[in-house]
C-alpha cells in the first residue's frame, strides 16, 4: 500500500546515504561509438519506452585492451539531474570503508518526458519505473525545497554505478520510511517478477522446450506461491516464466 | 621551434618582405564567386600579386577527390616555413590543374604582424561539387536547431539583422560570403552536437573568451576548428599519480544552491519538442498492479 502524500517524502538523513535517497549529481552510460541505439539521450529518439533525462554530453575515450595496442573508443554520456539511491541499506551500511561504489538509478520528469507512459506508471503497471508522485507548494518548505518536487519516476533500467562522495553531500529529498518498501518492492519486481506478458508474448513461448519448474517464495493473493517455469528453446536459449500454479505442501498437484 | 626552424621562419619574412610589395587590390583579388579561373591564370595571380598566401584545408582537398595530393598536417597551419609556402602554392596549383573544381572564393583571414607589407592572409575555399550542392537555408534553420536559437539569435552569428534572418529562412537569397560562413557554422556546430543535447550545445556556443559565437561572428574559422576539436577529442587517461588528486568530487567545492535551483527548474520545466505519444503503444509487460488496486478501490 503506498504511503499517503504527506509522508511519501522526508529529507535526507544527514549522518548517513541511504537507499530512497535523491540527489542531484552526475549519472552516467557507457557506450560503444556506434552501431547501436541512439538512447537514450537526444530528445527526438525518446518516445514511450525510452525516457529522456534531461541535457546530456558524449566524452570520447580511448581504453586500452589486453593482448592488442589497438585502443577501443567508447563514449561516455553523462548526465546532470536528480538520481535516487536504489543501493541496498546493509550494502550501504556495512560496505568497507574504502568502497566506493553507489547504485543510482536517474529519475525523470514528466515535464521533460511528456511521451512517458505516466498513466501506466501512475497504476505502477510498469515493471522499470517507480513513481515519484509530485508536491505541493506548502509541502515544499517543510522538505527543505524552494519550489514543490514534480511528478516523476525512477529509471530503474538506467541504475548506475556512481562514487559516494558525488551523491551524500547533493541529496535533496529522500523517500519516508513508509514509502521504502514500495520502491523496494519495485526493485525486485524490476529485477525478478516482471509482470503479466501480453498475449503476444505468451504464444511465444509455444514450441519451447519446459526444463525445469521452481518453487518461488513470491505469492498472489491467496495462499499460492508462485512457481517458475524455466523454457529453453530449439536454439538453447533460456527463458522463464512466472506461472500462478498452486502447488499443495505434500506435493499433489492443486486440483489434481 | 628547433634552431633550423626559426632560421627557416626568419627567412622566410624577410623573403616576404622583400617580395610582396603591395597590398592586395581588392578589385583583383578575391575573384568574383563563379569565375573560373584555370590553371595559367590563377598560377599568374597568385604569383604577380604575391600577397595573397594561399592554403587549402586538407578536408577540402578529400572532398575534391585528388586524392593523390597529400598535406600533412601542419601544412594547414600558418607561418610554418618557406617549404609551407612553396607547397600550398603548388598544391592550389595542382588542384586548379585537374580543373575538378574551378571555382573558388577567398575570405580575409587575419593579418599578420610580421607580414605588415601584405594586407591579410587569404583562404582559398574550392567549392567541391558537394559544397555547390548545400543548401544554406536549410543549414541556416539547422544551425538554429542545432543549438536552439532563435532567428534573432541567430541573427548577430552571421551579422545579420532579424528581419534578414527571416527573409533567408524564407528562402530570399544568401549572398556568397554569408553562404560560406553558414556552412563552417554548421559544420562545426554538428560536430559538437553529435556529443550532446542542443541546450549544452548553446552552452559551448556562450562559454569562453573569444567565445565559438564570437569566433563565428569573426570568420574565424581557423580557431572555431580548434574549439571544436578541443570540446571534442578523446578524454585523456589519468596517471597513477594524478587520479589521486581528482578523486575528490568538486574539489573546489562551489556553492551547491544556485546549481540545486538550476537543476530542479530544469528538470520541472517542459524542455523543447519532445516526441509524441504513438496511439498505438502497448507496454510489453504490465505488473497488473494497476488493475488489482482499481479492483480494490471498487
Amino acid at each position: 500500500m503506498q504511503a499517503s502524500l504527506h509522508d511519501f517524502y522526508q529529507q535526507p538523513l544527514k549522518r548517513s546515504v541511504r537507499q530512497g535517497d535523491i540527489a542531484l549529481c552526475e549519472f552516467h552510460q557507457l557506450r560503444s561509438r556506434s552501431g547501436e541505439g541512439a538512447g537514450p539521450g537526444p530528445q527526438e529518439v525518446s518516445n514511450e519506452d525510452v525516457p529522456y533525462f534531461g541535457a546530456y554530453r558524449d566524452w570520447p575515450l580511448e581504453i586500452d585492451r589486453p593482448g592488442t595496442s589497438d585502443k577501443a573508443t567508447r563514449v561516455l554520456r553523462v548526465w546532470f539531474g536528480p538520481v535516487m539511491v536504489v543501493h541496498q541499506n546493509c550494502e550501504i551500511e556495512y560496505a568497507d570503508s574504502q568502497d566506493a561504489r553507489l547504485q543510482v538509478a536517474p529519475v525523470v520528469s514528466t515535464a521533460q518526458w511528456p511521451a512517458g507512459p505516466w498513466e501506466e506508471i501512475r497504476r505502477k503497471s510498469l515493471p522499470s519505473f517507480f513513481h515519484l508522485p509530485p508536491t505541493t507548494e506548502d509541502q515544499a518548505p517543510g522538505l527543505a525545497l524552494e519550489t514543490p518536487w514534480p511528478e516523476a519516476a525512477v529509471a530503474l533500467a538506467s541504475t548506475t554505478c556512481v562514487s559516494r562522495g558525488m551523491v551524500k553531500p547533493y541529496r535533496i529529498l529522500s523517500l519516508s520510511a513508509e514509502s521504502l518498501p514500495s520502491l523496494q518492492e519495485s526493485i525486485v519486481r524490476f529485477t525478478t517478477v516482471r509482470g503479466w506478458g501480453s498475449q503476444a508474448a505468451l504464444e511465444q513461448l509455444i514450441g519451447k522446450q519446459i526444463v525445469a519448474v521452481k518453487q518461488t517464495a513470491e505469492t498472489v493473493p491467496g495462499p499460492s506461491p508462485l512457481a517458475k517455469v524455466v523454457l529453453r528453446d530449439e536454439h538453447g536459449d533460456p527463458d522463464e516464466i512466472t506461472v500462478v500454479w498452486g502447488v499443495r505442501r505434500t506435493g499433489r498437484p492443486a486440483g489434481g | 621551434m628547433s634552431r633550423d626552424a626559426v632560421l627557416e621562419e626568419a627567412t622566410l619574412k624577410r623573403t616576404l618582405h622583400e617580395t610582396m610589395p603591395t597590398p592586395i587590390a581588392s578589385t583583383a583579388w578575391p575573384p568574383a564567386r563563379g569565375s573560373k579561373l584555370s590553371h595559367p591564370s590563377c598560377l599568374e595571380t597568385l604569383w604577380d600579386e604575391r600577397a595573397a598566401w594561399v592554403t587549402i584545408p586538407r578536408s577540402w582537398l578529400g572532398e575534391t577527390s585528388l586524392g593523390r595530393v597529400e598535406l600533412e598536417p601542419e601544412s594547414e597551419a600558418y607561418g610554418s616555413g618557406a617549404l609551407l609556402f612553396a607547397d600550398t602554392i603548388a598544391v592550389a596549383v595542382e588542384a586548379l590543374s585537374h580543373s575538378v573544381v574551378g571555382y573558388l572564393t577567398a575570405t580575409p583571414r587575419r593579418t599578420e604582424p610580421w607580414l605588415s607589407r601584405t594586407s591579410a592572409l587569404f583562404e582559398l575555399a574550392m567549392d567541391s561539387p558537394a559544397e555547390l550542392a548545400r543548401d544554406a537555408t536549410a543549414e541556416l534553420r539547422e544551425v538554429g536547431e542545432l543549438a536552439r536559437l532563435s532567428p534573432t539569435e541567430l541573427g548577430p552569428l552571421f551579422g545579420a539583422s532579424r528581419r534578414s534572418v527571416y527573409n533567408w529562412l524564407a528562402g530570399r537569397p544568401i549572398n556568397d560570403a554569408i553562404r560560406a560562413n553558414i556552412f563552417q557554422a554548421r559544420d562545426a556546430l554538428a560536430a559538437v552536437a553529435a556529443t550532446r543535447d542542443p541546450i549544452l550545445v548553446r552552452t559551448w556556443l556562450d562559454d569562453g573568451d573569444p567565445s565559438p559565437a564570437t569566433l563565428i561572428a569573426r570568420a574565424d574559422w581557423q580557431q572555431l576548428r580548434e574549439a571544436v576539436h578541443a570540446t571534442t577529442m578523446p578524454v585523456r587517461a589519468l596517471s597513477d599519480g594524478e587520479a589521486d588528486g581528482h578523486l575528490g568530487e568538486w574539489p573546489d567545492e562551489p556553492d551547491f544552491e544556485p546549481i540545486k535551483r538550476a537543476a530542479l527548474l530544469a528538470f520541472a520545466d517542459p524542455g523543447g519538442p519532445t516526441s509524441r505519444r504513438r496511439p498505438q503503444w502497448q507496454p510489453r509487460e504490465d505488473t497488473g498492479l494497476g488493475d488489482h488496486e482499481q479492483e480494490e478501490d471498487e
